[in-house]
């Protein structure tokens, strides 16, 4: 039955990975983010779509267009965001699900939400 | 000490008038759990299987669980059990809101009602007594009005209903209570329009239902209110932004069935998200009985305030008619509620009707006056309106749901339904297992047989790859056995989020007194399962009712995430019946004789 265990569940859906990485990549990426956080600008060449849901759009907006340029990993895409990465559940890229470790390429879609269910 | 249940059923005969109070067989109860299962074993073996389901011999049961009205979270919900005039198989439709933990209050664990009453009736239940009164005065009344007249009459009661689709007999009627809440799928609302019967109130003093031992019931209690609050599902997504936080993830996901499954990514959709809906509509949240979820939704529509739509008909009316006009989604599902009718298969009867109509096989001409184009937000309203007066030819064809509608139109395969019933809002191409769940729903097209979207996409308990075959009917199995068990105790599907198995044993056992381990537990949900199958059997089931539309295998999805998938059921289901110990869609005697059900 552990199939339907609670820490099953938290660690599947909470990676713990990386953490004092983000705080390092931050600051390094911050001062290119007046250049990549374009909004509502349209996918140009080189540059990668970032949608946020739920709860991630308070305070945030609902999508991002970046220039894909010193964006290897999607966690760095959290960090540039300021989402800690405990509170992402569900991480697509381009419709599949993905891990935050995984790499990011030109015209890529990323897809961010918190916890959600319904049925 | 108690035992969960009342251990008392009341059969109504309506041609007679003959209102009898039977004892409730516990060890039945037990074996059987409740609500779904019981309800099942007593339908099953009172020969409803062979009736015609609109005929006076076919056979209503309101049906509790042991957990309804307890103080375990989310034990609101009790249970439509007949026989579907829909899918002519068995229909078990669940429900929340107050009216189920009333009916165990006033001391009753289920209502069988039988019979036709020879005019328009209605039961009303006032603890002990129970009495069968004239409802003529109310005929043609809409859910939310009678709500409000029966109350005047009976002041602190709790309405269930149906509308004037059901008073009509539509085959997509359900059945409402408290105003917005619905056993809505599978034609339930028509079996209660054959029977003449319009409502039924229940008025209750007692609030409390006994457990065998109190003190655990309390401890499991506790744990599980400590799960749910601290779940991101439970205790987060769901109480913000509703059942309606689906639409963008599916979407995404690039599963999210656009015009009536000819595509599945909806451009308009994040319009009709439940983030849009938050922002734009929602008035407050909404709870049924003892639920510390509170993810109803109500909304404002014109001066109007009523229930919001949960993502099911967000979807049906929304990507799946091509419609993002959130405003008037609102409206249509609240015509639903009004009307009595199911919230998914009407409109996703429109969306087939729509593909018709685009397709030129519906004419102008049959439309009198409001086309059925893709994407009019006038449209869904004005044809929902329709559906439910039973207002004109094709309204009327409509209102018995897409397979019949499309096969009028000698155009079967446009009708997007298992067993006859519409499937819900996610494609069974971009995510394989929730397409097991729909091929082997006992009632139909279905979700909530066994929510494999958990796994699938939202990697609740893990993460599995949603485009992979893998062992997923194992997971399905899994899944519909559980689901089988939540049902028949009287709990909501979406504690499920949190809880596991070992919870549910443990509020059982305290509730009623049985020793379930939680493996034991799934054995219970299996026999239930498999009894339904009987049932199924037993009504004319064949095979090769146990399939998916054409479409989701001959048609690879157009566009987005998923573009080029189609459904592998062909693999699945193969390896779902090896699983299950079903040999052509039925059990095996062997399995049978396992799980103690053999004739």
């Amino acid at each position: 039955m552990s199939k339907f265990g609670l820490q099953t569940v938290l660690s599947e859906a909470y990676g713990l990975e990386g953490v004092l990485f983000a705080g390092w990549l931050f600051g390094s990426l911050c001062l290119h983010s007046e250049k990549r956080m374009r909004g509502f600008a349209g996918q140009e060449a080189g540059m990668i779509e970032v949608r946020l849901f739920a709860t991630f759009r308070e305070g945030r907006k609902k999508i991002y267009q970046m220039d894909a340029e010193g964006l290897e990993k999607a966690s760095d895409v959290l960090d540039l965001l300021q989402i800690p990465r405990e509170e992402v559940a569900i991480y697509l890229i381009n419709g599949r699900h993905s891990s935050v470790e995984d790499k990011i390429q030109d015209g890529d879609v990323l897809a961010i939400f918190p916890p959600v269910g319904g049925g | 000490m108690g035992t969960g249940y009342n251990g008392k059923i009341a059969r109504i005969n309506l041609t007679t008038g003959e209102i009898t109070t039977e004892t409730l067989d516990l060890e039945l109860a037990k074996r059987f759990i409740g609500g779904r299962g019981l309800g099942t074993k007593i339908l099953y073996d009172e020969g409803v299987a062979k009736v015609g389901p609109l005929s006076p011999e076919n056979k209503l049961i309101y049906i509790t669980g042991p957990m309804t009205g307890t103080k375990a979270p989310t034990a609101g919900r009790y249970m439509v059990v007949t026989k579907s005039p829909l899918t002519g198989m068995i229909a078990s439709s669940n429900s929340g809101g107050k009216w189920g933990g009333k009916l165990k209050y006033a001391g009753w664990d289920a209502l069988i009602v039988e019979g036709r009453a020879e005019k328009l009736s209605y039961i009303n239940v006032e603890d002990e007594k129970i009495e069968i009164l004239d409802a003529q005065r109310y005929e043609g009344m809409m859910s939310e009005k009678l709500d409000e007249e029966l109350k005047k009459v009976h002041p602190s009661c709790s309405v269930l209903n149906i509308g004037p689709a059901g008073e009509h007999q539509a085959l997509l009627a359900a059945i409402m209570n408290d105003k917005d809440r619905a056993a809505g799928r599978s034609g339930v609302g028509a079996v209660m329009g054959s029977k003449n019967l319009k409502a039924i109130t229940v008025s209750a003093q007692r609030t409390v239902i006994p457990a065998a031992d109190e003190e655990a019931l309390k401890a499991a209690f506790e744990d599980c209110l400590k799960l749910i609050r601290e779940n991101g599902v439970t205790g987060g997504g769901l109480p913000t932004y509703g059942t309606a936080v689906l639409v963008n993830i599916i979407n995404n996901t690039g599963s999210f069935p656009t015009r009536n499954w000819q595509e599945s990514y909806f451009e308009q959709a994040d319009d009709t998200s439940g983030e849009t809906l938050k922002e734009k509509y929602l008035v407050k949240n909404a709870a049924c009985h003892r639920c510390p979820i509170a993810c109803g939704r109500v909304v404002k529509v014109g001066d109007k305030v009523v229930g919001g739509p949960e993502y099911e008909p967000l979807w049906a009316y929304g990507g799946n008619c091509g419609v993002n006009d959130l405003n008037a989604i609102d409206e249509a599902n609240m015509w639903c509620n009004e009307y009595g009718l199911d919230a998914i298969s009407t409109p996703c009867t429109i969306a087939a009707a729509m593909e018709l109509y685009d397709k030129g096989i519906i004419t102008e001409e049959e439309c009198e006056g409001m086309p059925l184009a893709w994407g009019s937000a006038a449209a869904i309203v004005e044809w929902t309106k329709r559906m439910g007066e039973g207002r004109g030819k094709l309204a009327r064809l409509m209102a018995d749901g897409s397979y019949r509608l499309c096969e009028y139109y000698q155009h079967p395969e446009i009708s997007m339904s298992v067993k006859k019933q519409e499937m819900p809002a996610y494609d069974a191409r971009g995510i394989q297992g929730i397409g097991i769940t729909y091929a082997t729903s006992n009632r139909g097209g279905c979700h909530v047989r066994g929510y494999m979207i958990s796994p699938e996409v939202l990697g609740l308990p893990e993460q599995l790859d949603r485009t992979s075959v893998e062992g997923k009917a194992k997971w399905c199995m899994i899944f519909q056995d559980l689901t089988a068990v939540i049902d028949s105790m009287g709990l909501c599907l979406f504690s499920s989020f949190a809880l596991g198995a070992p919870n549910y044993a443990a509020l059982l056992n305290a509730g009623t007194g049985t020793s379930y381990t939680p493996e034991e537990l799934l054995v219970a949900g299996e026999r239930i399962y498999n009894l339904e199958r009987l049932f199924n059997k037993a009504a004319g089931m064949r095979p090769e009712d146990d399939r998916l539309p054409k479409r989701l295998m001959e048609e690879p999805i157009q566009n987005g995430p998923s573009k080029g998938q189609r459904s592998r059921i062909d693999v699945t289901l193969p390896e779902y019946y090896k699983v299950r110990g079903w040999e052509n869609a039925f059990p095996t005697e062997e399995t049978l004789k396992r799980l103690g059900l053999e004739a």
